[in-house]
């Protein structure tokens, strides 16, 4: 075992000061756009981005307010929270308090109690819950639906009454204004469980009970997460690309294997809260027995966002797969993680750490210096830090810096050279940014650019950067777990999260989200998962606003990963805590500097703000149960085994048709998802299943249980309290264990004369007989219904 | 009221009770808002034999006759739906007993739709289709019950408790004798164990039936997904024949309070 540090000098530790100093003079760690060849967004003093963040001055907003609340009681008196009023009054401009204070006592009634309907459709929701609180899941579904139906007629109604002596930009306007409100309440609930996650972290967590091994997915469970907006076919056709990691999921989280799609997949524009809530899923801590543990959303960020995949990830180990109409890419990813989890693949103990140390470019050097050689540190002891061991043996090599970290080897490391190819991979560099619209963003952004760039005072060229494209020809990936620490390098939004003066109208700078093309690609060449950054990654993603180093969430994630544990696991608690405190504190500035402007400056609220988004942009692209499959300490690590070609074929209907035309599209024929009928299918399909589920849990527990046989005979006076448990007066009469081998204990009746009671053994052995061939007959009949019903659900 | 028969409580069997004909399913009150699953009544067969010993022999000798039609019935019911399912165009005459039930299974079957992807049929539009799929619903959620619950055999004499077995689904025993029970009575509470378990695995093999019948018929469908639509359909149909079947049942029908 060895750590190779070639090619780069860390230099001596600086100085507190200078440290800040660093810091402070680029604030940011920004992407390098290929077009200009220049910082995205360049280095700016903390003051100004917080200028560019926080718009308006906060004394303004606290004078208007004053104005407002005394022209308008209705306002003063609203059922807001002080959050949901501040965001009413953050961005009053003349206009807004001219619609406002022209506001009818009526119209302001109708309008404050618009504003409350978030915090009321929880409340109803809850209500509701209660009172349908012992219905089939399915059925709760299904009306939940109903009640969200109307009740958003019932809003639709409101609106309309308030908008009718309107004109178009008062509505407008004030259309505007509910909405930010609604949007301000999610974000409220969104601080309060990221708050309750921290205070869950020394207990069972991240779960309601402990687990000890996070690869037994029967404790975890597993889920998969699909759009519900999908047509029926485009679903078929997937659902059966992925079919062997789903069976294998199925088989090893067994009852807690869960299937979203359809009515009860992502619908557009949900929130997760709205998502769990139909679902009846509580807040905090995953209960698998609600919604499992690992969740793989399937889909492009325009189908589910990101939002939502951050949100969802806190609580749960969540990953992403999105290959498009690339079904033979869904079809490969499947079989390898199932060839990497059933002893196929055997992996050395090698771990690989690339980072560029770019000339002139401090965001690098801090990288270099800061991220990767305190890892380095880290793990070179195996034994238990953070509470995670992992076993010794490991061969780790950093290439940092001039002459090391270069495109050539980075190539030779993904794949190239498979002696260079290790099991663990991190990379530390900037990702490549391009404008909106450019035809090269969706090919090249979050590219790694290489230490072959000569810096902002060079000139960038196209071999500088490290695409998808770049890979090997047959560069064999499997069984590799990739950590990306890139601007943009796991994926891009549609709009800006950064840099827009009020944050409240973020600008596109996609024209649609994205996940970005090297992953992607990392991926359909056999990497498992690949973890790394959406959007603009920070130098807050391992140094504090304070300037110390803060990569505990790197260390532990990497210790979990080099242990085996999961991806979705190994994240937490590092990464997603880390996010859940980061926004805790985030909401304490905010509350702070609304009750008292003064009490919090820009620059502190706009570092721990900028860190709060940073943190929470780290996402899992692959599966999050899959994991590194290491050669065991008596095996023989084994080359990668070929990754092979895995055809496809179209889903074939019953009359012969192929469901695709050419190119794997769906054709012109298809008709449009209805949620009224599909709800009927999904409904039937549902209730099977479920039962299915019970069936496979009955017989395997079953299958547990068939090693004994137990038969009691009793004598009690109270038979009613017999059918409740065991009453209190119950004598056991006889008692008769079988284990399975035939071996027997028997326990006989004495009649008060203290010799066996006969009759009473008689009837004890006839009730032995019995329960011996009803157990056959009854496992061999479940057996035959899960079979049955199995044929059903097949496509 | 009679004073004796065999009554099943604890699950609400829908369209008509147990669709075997051997148990008198006593409905459930309607549950309380907060009921659940877990505290609702679990299922529990109850014999009730009258006070001679004569009598009470002659019941079970005549339910256990029942049991064994009811399983023939539903061998039949399966060969019937093995029949409809051939690809080869089926006709039956009038004078087929079945010819009614089959005509409505094979209705339901044309109706499915014909174009590849389309759902724009608006299924169960009709109220007795809609009927059904809510009764099938309801079928296969008491049968996850039975399959995940105890099972509670309960005898009585004259109204007197004899005693009780609790049977878990992994197929424990524990039964509980009234303290100074007959020791006669004992050998009739053990066949009201065997017949109870029998009704269960009775039930188990219907849905199993069932399940396997869509299967079949989906090929004639010909759309994707006919297996589960089907399902309502044919449940129906095994539930309509077995019915259809047991009015050919001799006269043992009466002692029982068979439907």
């Amino acid at each position: 075992m060895g750590i190779s540090n070639v090619g780069f000098d860390f230099p001596e530790p600086q100085a507190e000061q200078e440290i800040i100093d660093v810091f402070q003079g680029d604030l940011v760690f920004n992407g390098v756009n290929g077009v200009t060849g220049q910082y995205g967004l360049k280095p700016m003093p903390v003051e100004e981005l917080a200028a560019r963040i926080e718009g308006r001055p906060a004394a303004e907003k606290y004078a208007e307010q004053r104005a407002l609340e005394e022209a308008q009681p209705a306002f003063r008196d609203a059922p807001l929270t002080l959050r949901q009023k501040d965001a009413l009054l953050e961005n009053m401009t003349p206009e807004r308090l001219t619609a406002l204070r022209g506001l009818q006592e009526t119209q302001a009634t109708q309008f404050v109690n618009l504003l409350g309907r978030s915090r009321a459709y929880d409340q109803l929701w809850e209500t509701f819950a209660r009172v349908y609180e012992g219905m089939d899941g399915l059925w709760f579904q299904q009306h939940g639906d109903r009640l969200s139906a109307m009740f958003n007629e019932a809003i639709d109604v409101s609106k309309q009454t308030l908008f009718a002596e309107m004109d178009s930009a008062q509505k407008a306007l004030l259309e505007t204004i509910i909405k930010e409100v609604w949007d301000t309440y999610e974000a409220e609930k969104r601080q309060n469980e990221l708050g309750e996650k921290t205070s869950y972290a020394l207990r069972s967590y991240p779960l309601t009970e402990k687990v000890t091994d996070p690869t037994e997915l029967d404790k975890t469970g597993w889920g998969i997460i699909f759009p519900a907006a999908w047509p029926e076919q485009r679903q078929q056709q997937v659902e059966a690309a992925l079919n062997e990691l789903i069976e294998r999921r199925r088989g090893q989280a067994g009852p807690l294997f869960r299937i979203y799609k359809g009515p009860d997949g992502y619908r557009p524009e949900e929130t997760k809260s709205r998502f769990l809530q139909r679902h009846r899923v509580g807040s905090g801590s995953a209960n698998p027995r609600e919604m499992p543990f690992y969740l793989l959303l399937v889909g492009s960020p325009e189908e589910i966002p990101f939002e939502f995949q951050y949100q969802l990830d806190v609580m749960r180990g969540v990953g992403r797969i999105d290959f498009g109409d690339d079904y033979a890419a869904y079809a490969r990813y499947a079989r390898n993680v199932v060839l990497a989890e059933t002893g196929n693949v055997k992996l050395p103990r090698q771990a690989a750490f690339f980072g560029t140390a770019n000339p002139g470019d401090k965001a690098t050097q801090m990288s270099a210096q800061y991220l990767i050689p305190p890892l380095l540190d880290n793990l070179r002891q195996p034994e238990a830090i953070l509470g995670v061991e992992f076993e010794p043996g490991w061969d780790f090599v950093a290439f940092v810096g001039q002459g090391q970290a270069t495109h050539e080897r980075l190539r030779q490391v993904l794949g190239g050279d498979p002696v260079q190819t290790p099991a663990l991979l991190l990379t530390a560099s900037h990702g490549m940014e391009f404008p909106k619209g450019d035809p090269k963003q969706l090919l090249y952004q979050g590219a790694l650019l290489c230490q072959d760039w000569p810096g902002p005072n060079g000139q960038l060229e196209r071999r500088h950067y490290f695409a998808a494209e770049d890979l090997a020809p047959d560069a064999n990936l499997l069984g590799m777990i990739v950590v990306l620490f890139a601007c943009y390098g796991a994926g891009t939004p549609r709009l800006d999260q950064f840099a827009s003066p009020n944050f409240k109208t973020p600008q596109p700078i996609a024209d649609k989200g994205f996940i970005a093309a090297l992953p992607n690609e990392l991926l359909k060449r056999g990497a498992l998962a690949v973890l790394g950054h959406v959007e603009r990654a920070w130098g807050y993603s391992f140094l504090k606003p304070t300037g110390d180093v803060d990569n505990q969430h790197f260390i532990s994630a990497l210790r979990h990963l080099l242990k085996g544990s999961p991806v979705g696991w190994a994240t937490d608690p590092g990464f997603n805590l880390r996010y859940a405190d980061m926004s805790s504190e985030l909401s304490v500035y905010l509350e702070k500097r609304q009750q008292n402007s003064s009490a919090v400056n820009d620059y502190d609220l706009t570092q721990v703000w900028t860190a709060n988004n940073d943190a929470r942009g780290y996402v899992v692209i692959g599966d999050p149960a899959a994991y590194i499959p290491l050669s065991k300490a008596d095996e023989t690590p084994a080359a990668r085994p070929d990754l092979g070609e895995r055809p496809v074929t179209p889903a074939m209907l019953s009359d012969g048709q192929a469901v695709f035309s050419e190119g794997g599209r769906p054709t012109a024929e298809m008709v449009a998802v209805d949620f009224s009928l599909r709800d009927q299918f999904s409904s039937l399909t549902g209730s099977i299943k479920t039962f299915t589920d019970q069936l496979a849990a009955a017989l395997g527990e079953a299958a547990r249980d068939i090693m004994t046989l137990d038969v009691e005979t009793y004598s009690t006076g109270n038979l009613v309290a017999a059918a409740q448990g065991r009453p209190q007066d119950a004598m056991l009469r006889a008692y008769t264990h079988i284990d399975f081998d035939g071996d027997m204990k028997v326990y006989v009746p004495e009649n008060l004369e203290g010799a066996v009671d006969q009759d009473v053994w008689a009837i004890h052995m006839e009730t032995v007989r019995e329960a011996q061939a009803n157990r056959a007959k009854s496992i061999q009949a479940m057996a035959e219904l899960a079979t049955n019903l199995l044929k059903n659900l097949k496509p | 009221m009679l004073d004796y028969g065999f009554t099943l409580s604890g699950i609400n069997l829908p369209g008509g009770g147990d669709p075997m004909g051997l148990w008198e399913v006593q409905l459930a009150p309607a549950l309380s808002f907060a009921a659940t699953a877990e505290t609702a009544a679990p299922p529990t067969w109850r014999v009730q034999l009258p006070a001679s010993p004569l009598e009470a022999a002659a019941l079970l000798q005549a339910q256990a006759q029942a049991h064994a039609l009811a399983w023939q019935d539903l061998a039949r019911v399966e060969s019937e739906l093995a029949q409809l399912a051939r690809p080869e165009s089926i006709s039956f005459s009038v004078a087929d007993p079945l010819a009614v039930e089959k005509s409505v299974l094979l209705a339901a079957v044309d109706r499915l739709p014909a174009s590849t992807v389309s759902y724009a049929i608006l299924r169960g539009a009709d109220p007795e289709e809609q009927e059904t799929v809510r009764q099938w619903d309801a079928f296969v959620a008491e049968m996850r019950r039975i399959v995940t619950h105890y099972a509670h055999i309960h005898t009585t004499i004259a109204g007197s408790d004899v005693g009780l077995t609790n049977v878990s689904w992994a197929g424990d025993f524990a039964t509980h004798w009234v303290t100074g029970v007959q020791r006669t009575a004992m050998p009739l509470h053990i066949q009201s164990v065997q017949m109870a378990l029998d009704s269960r695995l009775a039930l188990l093999r219907v849905a199993s039936v069932v399940a396997a019948g869509a299967v079949g018929l989906a090929v004639k469908a010909v759309v994707p997904g006919a297996q589960v639509l089907l399902l309502p359909a044919v449940w129906r149909f095994v539930r309509d024949v077995l019915q259809e079947l047991r009015r050919s049942w001799p006269a043992l029908q009466n002692l029982a309070g068979h439907t």
